[in-house]
């Protein structure tokens, strides 16, 4: 163990300028905020959509002169993603960064789910980050310049307050992913991360439709918006944030520390689960468990965090 | 109905308090305690218990790991940002709904061996009614004789868990072999070994059908039949360690793990209010033949590139999967909704967690309006009442059976 390292990997792509980005679902909302938070920064943007409209609205946003580059893209086809790597390779040459944002927020219950809501969300949320390291990471290896992923979660990610399985366990799934893409790519020069936001002021949250979390009818008790003002974080924050995570290499990037409690809490309700054992813990059995009584990634990620932290703004 | 909140003393711990722990009160200082009921040192009961039950030769080994500090290190203080809304009263979580499981019907997927058998045989020996799923018929054979009165009471049904006709198809078997069904077990999994970044796309697609969807698909068969009986009823899944703990490098199979402890979690949270309790089952080491080394896809197999011994011979070393069975039948009466087993992952496991809880920026104050918005989701008060309910004595399934 003597020769682990002690802090994590340094950050693969801690210089920004000029690196080609993709991001998926970036015609609106979080997708759209990361998109030009990587745009002001002077990446070069290929921004996944769906709806032409959206994008319409969204591509006068971004400053006049920054390349941004437009793909059609449905993050469940695997095919999609192969043919959104060749564009990309072909106009650009390289891909460094690759966001995976697009989510679904269907605020359904797992007791209650249809089939076709469940594997949709499942193949949203979850196997699309599959899909994307599929079909990414063997280029992101072979150009060597160094990479990263991330994902958007959620803090439903991190804490399934929401009554909505469908989307909390999906989100679950979704940090659980790229914590195990960390253990797999630690040795490379391939960064991963997971954002994990609370409120964030998008469509889905204003309240407008069924889709948001903040919807009322969902539980009683809870105010519908109030007019003015929305009191969430602005996408493009959060998108800035997104970009702090990436050049300092943070496995999770939090940004609404008001939730520390709640997490707290649940991950207490687990240590408080473990087993008043009657006899010692065999020694053998513990010898035999070795390889994943440790997960190497943790105490590194909080020595990581004890270091200074790097803005991407100035570097 | 316990009301008070876990201890929190810092001026009176009995170790001492090390640089790391000074930093991270310095870092906090001036932030006000946590309300009750999240108590500064949430980690403090696991530890206690943890040094408690240890034997010296598990301590040596985690201490190689780098782990000793954490089985008795403080904790990070605890933080609340300006604008916290106090917590709701921290209350049990429901009572257990299959509390006693005499003459009450159980399904385990994949029960002709491993821990599947475990637990079924626990579920025969307690009396209940126990529905065997499997695949292999030659598995099934050498399955039975192991249950006792001559296998009375054991309904095997062929049933791969994927297939969602089938669930709706074994759920009619079963209420036509028996009425009711009160316990799902889901505990098929697929035990592949392959990285994330490896994997081919069927390898993934099926193991999130096997490990992750299938659970799903219970629920979506199952639950209404149960809430539509209306007695108590339990759903469990067997998840693993490596869905708390995602060490070693198999991606695959830990982050599907991860995902169906997550959606029991879930579940929990919808259905608290019904019949229907859930639990997430974790064990480690488990004598199966997977673990035991017979098979490619066992993890501690020679030929995995896994730097592990190869099985000493010898007694092997793991947890007995009837054992196994009965810890999780005390766990489904009791309505756990963690059924951990193997505490000498705790460590590991709480390294992971204050990986997260240190990942939280660092004296933001959130603003106040956006908190009031967020209050329904800034808990989940299941784990509020699974910490009180970690409180109270527990049941043996053996005494409520017996």
């Amino acid at each position: 163990m003597s020769d682990e390292p002690k802090v994590s990997q340094p950050p693969p792509l801690k210089d920004l300028q000029g690196k080609v980005a993709y991001i998926s679902a970036a015609s609106d909302g979080i997708g759209l905020g990361i998109a030009r938070a990587a745009s002001n920064v002077g990446m070069i943007v290929v921004l996944g959509y769906r709806n032409e409209e959206r994008l319409q609205a969204a591509m006068p946003l971004f400053k006049e002169g920054n390349p941004v580059f437009p793909v059609k893209h449905d993050v469940t086809e695997r095919e999609g993603w192969r043919s959104m790597v060749d564009q990309v390779k072909a106009k650009y040459g390289k891909l460094h960064l690759v966001v995976n944002n697009a989510g679904v927020k269907t605020l359904r219950q797992a007791s209650q789910a249809r089939y076709e809501e469940w594997d949709n969300a499942v193949a949203v949320n979850l196997t699309a980050i599959y899909n994307s390291v599929a079909a990414c990471l063997p280029h992101m290896l072979e150009h060597g310049e160094g990479g990263h992923f991330v994902t958007t979660a959620s803090m439903g990610g991190l804490l399934p307050g929401v009554n909505a399985g469908v989307y909390t366990s999906t989100k679950i799934a979704a940090v659980g992913i790229m914590e195990a893409l960390r253990v797999e790519l630690e040795g490379t020069n391939i960064g991963t991360s997971v954002f994990c936001p609370g409120l964030v002021n998008t469509d889905n949250y204003v309240g407008s439709g069924q889709e948001n979390p903040y919807h009322p009818p969902a539980r009683p008790g809870i105010p519908a918006h109030p007019p003015g003002p929305l009191p969430g974080m602005d996408p493009l924050e959060a998108g800035e944030r997104v970009m702090n995570g990436v050049v300092n290499n943070d496995l999770f990037i939090l940004s609404h520390p008001e939730f520390k409690p709640g997490i707290q809490e649940r991950f207490q309700a687990i240590m408080l689960s473990t087993p008043s054992v009657e006899a010692p813990i065999p020694p053998d059995r513990v010898g035999y468990e070795k390889v994943v009584l440790r997960c190497g990634i943790y105490p590194r990620e909080i020595e990581h965090r004890k270091i200074r932290r790097k803005s991407y703004r100035t570097d | 109905m316990s009301k008070k909140a876990v201890p929190r003393q810092p001026a009176t711990r009995d170790r001492a308090v090390s640089e790391d722990d000074r930093a991270r009160a310095r870092k906090s200082r001036g932030s006000r305690e946590l309300p009750s009921g999240s108590g500064g040192d949430c980690f403090a009961l696991d530890r206690r218990r943890f040094l408690a039950d240890s034997g010296v030769g598990a301590l040596g080994i985690l201490a190689s790991l780098g782990l000793s500090r954490y089985a008795v290190a403080q904790p990070p203080a605890a933080t609340t940002p300006a604008g916290m809304p106090p917590p709701p009263e921290p209350k049990v979580s429901q009572a257990a709904p299959l509390h006693d499981l005499k003459g009450k019907v159980a399904y385990i997927t994949a029960a002709s061996d491993g821990i599947g058998l475990g637990i079924a045989r626990a579920a025969s020996n307690a009396g209940m009614k126990v529905c065997i799923g499997y695949r292999n018929e030659e598995r099934l054979k050498a399955a039975l004789p192991l249950f006792k009165d001559g296998n009375a009471g054991v309904f095997p049904i062929q049933h791969d868990v994927t297939d969602r006709d089938g669930w709706q198809k074994v759920l009619e078997q079963i209420k036509s072999q028996y009425g009711r069904l009160h316990l799902v077990v889901n505990n098929a999994g697929s035990k592949l070994w392959t990285p994330v970044s490896k994997a081919t796309s069927e390898e993934w697609d099926n193991a999130v059908a096997v490990n992750y969807t299938a659970t799903y698909n219970s629920v979506a068969v199952c639950l209404p039949h149960m809430l539509e009986h209306g007695e108590g009823s339990h759903i469990v899944v067997t998840s693993s360690m490596s869905g708390l703990l995602p060490g070693g490098n198999l991606g695959v199979y830990t982050t599907t793990k991860i995902a169906a402890v997550g959606l029991m979690e879930a579940l929990r949270v919808e259905l608290e209010g019904t019949t229907v309790g859930t639990s997430a089952f974790c064990p480690g080491g488990v004598n199966t033949d997977n673990y035991l080394g017979t098979g490619e896809i066992n993890p501690y197999h020679p030929k995995n590139p896994l730097p592990t011994p190869p099985h000493p011979p010898g007694p092997p070393p793991g947890m007995d999967p009837l054992e196994a069975g009965e810890r999780v039948l005390n766990g489904v009466v009791n309505n756990d909704l963690f059924i951990l087993t193997h505490p000498e992952y705790m460590p590991g496991t709480r390294q992971r967690f204050d990986a997260v809880l240190d990942s939280e920026p660092l004296g933001e104050h959130p603003p106040a309006d956006r908190v009031k918005f967020e209050t329904r989701v800034l808990r989940a008060g299941i784990y509020a009442r699974e910490i009180e309910h970690r409180k109270k004595k527990r049941k043996s399934y053996r005494s409520v059976t017996a």
